[in-house]
C-alpha cells in the first residue's frame, strides 16, 4: 500500500499521529510534487526536513518519519546527568517543523526500504514512495562486542548512549551509589557518537560524587590506549577531582574479557573490578535500517559522496550523521546538522530549479570538566573526491584562565539553544 | 613532461585557471555581496548564532551593516580577535563568503524571541 490522500486517515487512526495539517501547512501529498521522506528526527533528519521544507517553500512534500513524540538530545544529556541541566530541558517536540514549515511528521518506525520500487515500509504496514530518500538512523549498539553484556544487562550497568530514560536510569544509580563505593566504566571503542562524551560522562559523575559522596572512586577501563581530549579532561580530573578517577589503557589492563551485570564485575586481562555501579558503551554501528537497506558496507556504517552526503551504493538516498562515514568529521549532533544543511541543498536541488552551491561543513564539541570549567574541539571541512577533508581546526589548551573557561561553557549554553532552535525550529 | 600531444590540454587549463583568478579578483572586490549565497553560507552560522538575534552566550550577527561585519570577521581571520572556534571558521572563507553573508545578515531584521 503507498501512501497517498485516501490512506492518510486510517494511518492516524492506527496510532502514527501526522502533523501537518495547519493552514499555514501545504497539503499533505499534493498530487505531482516530488516526495522526500527522511527517516529519523534527530540531529541530523529534523535538520534536514526543516531546512528542505522551509527553503522549497511548498514545491516539495516533506515526510519525516520518527517514532518519538519528544525527541531528548544525547548533546547536553552529560549536564542533565551532573545535575546541571533539568531533563525537561533536553526534550524537544516536532510541532514547530509541523505548523510551521509544513513537515508531514509520522510518528512510526520505519521497517525496511524497497530501493527499487523507492518506498519506505512503515512498521503500521503502510508504504511511503519516495523520490529522495534521506536515512538518518544514528547509532545501534553492538551488545554483543563486550562478553556478557546485553539489552537486559543494560539495567545494571547502563550505556545510556541513547539520552532519553536511559540517562535517568544511570544518574539515579549514580547518586544512590553506597558511600565510597566504586563506580566502575568501560567507555566504547572507536568509531562511536560524540567522541568526547564519554570522558565528559566521567566528569559528570566526579562532579556529582565531589558533592554527594566524596570518598567514591571511579575506574575507567578504557578499550582505546587514547582519547578525545585526553590532556584536557586529564588535567581538568587532576584540578577538581584529584584522586577520584582513575583511567586505565588497555596497555595495563589488557582489554575487556566481559562483565557480569549479576555479580555487578568487570573482568580484563589484568583483573576482575567489582563496581557498586556501573555503565558500560559497547562498539557501535550504523542504526539498523541502514543495514536492512542495504546502504551499510562491512563495517557496520555507511559510505557516502562527500559533496552531498549521497550513498555510494543509491543516489536517490542520501545518509546524514552517525550512521555515515563522513571520516574526518565525527559522529556529533553538530556534524549532523551540518552534514543534514549540504544534504537538503542536494536534494532541492535534484527536485527542484534551486541552485546548488559547492558543500561545506563544520563541528564544534563542547565538553564541561567542572562547573564553568568548559573546553572545545572543532574543525571546519570540504568535500575532497574521495572523502570529507578538514580544511582547518583548533582545540582548547591546558592553563586556560578561569575567565575562559567560563566564557567557554557559557558559549556552549548558547550553543546549545541555537541548534536546538535550528533542528526542530 | 608535457610533449605535443599535451599542449592543447595545458593551455586550456592554465587559461581556465586564468579565467578562474581573474573571475574570483573581480567578485572579491564587489562591495555587494550575493545574498543568495550568504543565505547558504549562514546556515553553518546559525548552528549557533540565532537568526531572530536572540542571544545567551552566543552574540547575535544579524542586521549589522556589511563593513562592521566584513571587518569583524576580518579580524577573527588575522587572529586579531580572540575565540578560536571563530578564527577556525573566519580561516575557512574568502572576502567574498565574507561579503556575502554580511550581505544576507545584513537583510535579516533581529525578534529576539
Amino acid at each position: 500500500m503507498t501512501i497517498n490522500r485516501r490512506h492518510f486517515n486510517s494511518i492516524a487512526g492506527a496510532g502514527a499521529l501526522t502533523w501537518g495539517l495547519s493552514a499555514n501547512a501545504p497539503a499533505l501529498f499534493a498530487a505531482g510534487k516530488p516526495k522526500v521522506v527522511i527517516i529519523g528526527g534527530g540531529a541530523g533528519g529534523a535538520t534536514a526536513a526543516r531546512y528542505i521544507a522551509k527553503d522549497a517553500k511548498g514545491a516539495l512534500d516533506v515526510i519525516l518519519i520518527e517514532p518519538n513524540r519528544k525527541y531528548y538530545t544525547c548533546f547536553f544529556s552529560n549536564l542533565y546527568l551532573g545535575g546541571l541541566r533539568d531533563y525537561e530541558s533536553i526534550g524537544h517536540t516536532y510541532e514547530q517543523l509541523a505548523t510551521v514549515h509544513g513537515v508531514n511528521v509520522v510518528h512510526d518506525w520505519a521497517e525496511a526500504v524497497d530501493r527499487d520500487k523507492k518506498q519506505v515500509r512503515l512498521a503500521s504496514g503502510a508504504n511511503v514512495a519516495y523520490d529522495r530518500l534521506i536515512v538518518a538512523p544514528g547509532i545501534d549498539l553492538k551488545y554483543e562486542s563486550v562478553p556478557g553484556y546485553s539489552v537486559a544487562a543494560s539495567e545494571n550497568m547502563p550505556h545510556a548512549w541513547k539520552s532519553g530514560t536511559e540517562v535517568a536510569l544511570l544518574k539515579h544509580q549514580v547518586e544512590n551509589m553506597k558511600q565510597g563505593g566504586t563506580f566502575v566504566f568501560v567507555p566504547p571503542p572507536n568509531p562511536y557518537r560524540c567522541p568526547p562524551g564519554p570522558y565528559e560522562r566521567i566528569s559528570m559523575i566526579a562532579h556529582i560524587f565531589k558533592q554527594k559522596n566524596p570518598n567514591a572512586k571511579i575506574v575507567v577501563l578504557d578499550p582505546k590506549p587514547k582519547f578525545s581530549k585526553q590532556g584536557l579532561f586529564q588535567d581538568g580530573w587532576e584540578r577538581h577531582y584529584p584522586g577520584m578517577i582513575e583511567w586505565i589503557s588497555p596497555d595495563i589492563h589488557g582489554g575487556i574479557k566481559g562483565v557480569d551485570a549479576e555479580a555487578m564485575t568487570v573482568t580484563t586481562d589484568f583483573d576482575t573490578f567489582k563496581a557498586d555501579a556501573a555503565s558500560v558503551i559497547p562498539a557501535q554501528k550504523a542504526g539498523t535500517i541502514a543495514a536492512k537497506a542495504g546502504l551499510t558496507n562491512d563495517s557496520g556504517w555507511c559510505p557516502i559522496n562527500p559533496a552531498t552526503m549521497q550513498s555510494a551504493m543509491d543516489e536517490n538516498v542520501h545518509i546524514i550523521g552517525d550512521a555515515s562515514i563522513a571520516a574526518a568529521m565525527p559522529k556529533s549532533g553538530f556534524a549532523a546538522n551540518s552534514q543534514a544543511k549540504s544534504a537538503a541543498m542536494a536534494v532541492r536541488a535534484a527536485l527542484t530549479d534551486a541552485q546548488a552551491f559547492p558543500a561545506r561543513y563544520a563541528n564544534t564539541c563542547w565538553s564541561l570538566i567542572a562547573t564553568n570549567d568548559g573546553v572545545k574541539v572543532g574543525a571546519t571541512y570540504k568535500a575532497g573526491d574521495a572523502k570529507i577533508e578538514p580544511t582547518n581546526k583548533f582545540i582548547s589548551k591546558t592553563g586556560e584562565s578561569d575567565d575562559l573557561r567560563k566564557q567557554t561553557y557559557e558559549e556552549s549554553v548558547g550553543w546549545y539553544d541555537g541548534i536546538t532552535k535550528d533542528i526542530f525550529g | 613532461m608535457i610533449t605535443l600531444r599535451h599542449i592543447g590540454p595545458a593551455i586550456w587549463a592554465a587559461s581556465m585557471l586564468i579565467g578562474a583568478h581573474i573571475g574570483a579578483h573581480v567578485a572579491a572586490a564587489d562591495e555587494a555581496g550575493d545574498i543568495a549565497f550568504g543565505e547558504y553560507l549562514s546556515s553553518q552560522c546559525v548552528t549557533c548564532h540565532q537568526l531572530s538575534g536572540a542571544s545567551n552566550g552566543i552574540p547575535p550577527i544579524v542586521g549589522w551593516d556589511t563593513t562592521s561585519f566584513f571587518q569583524v570577521m576580518d579580524t577573527y581571520r588575522q587572529k586579531a580577535r580572540e575565540n578560536k572556534a571563530m578564527q577556525t571558521i573566519a580561516a575557512s572563507l574568502s572576502d567574498q563568503d565574507i561579503k556575502a553573508l554580511a550581505a544576507f545578515f545584513a537583510t535579516i531584521e533581529p525578534t529576539g524571541d
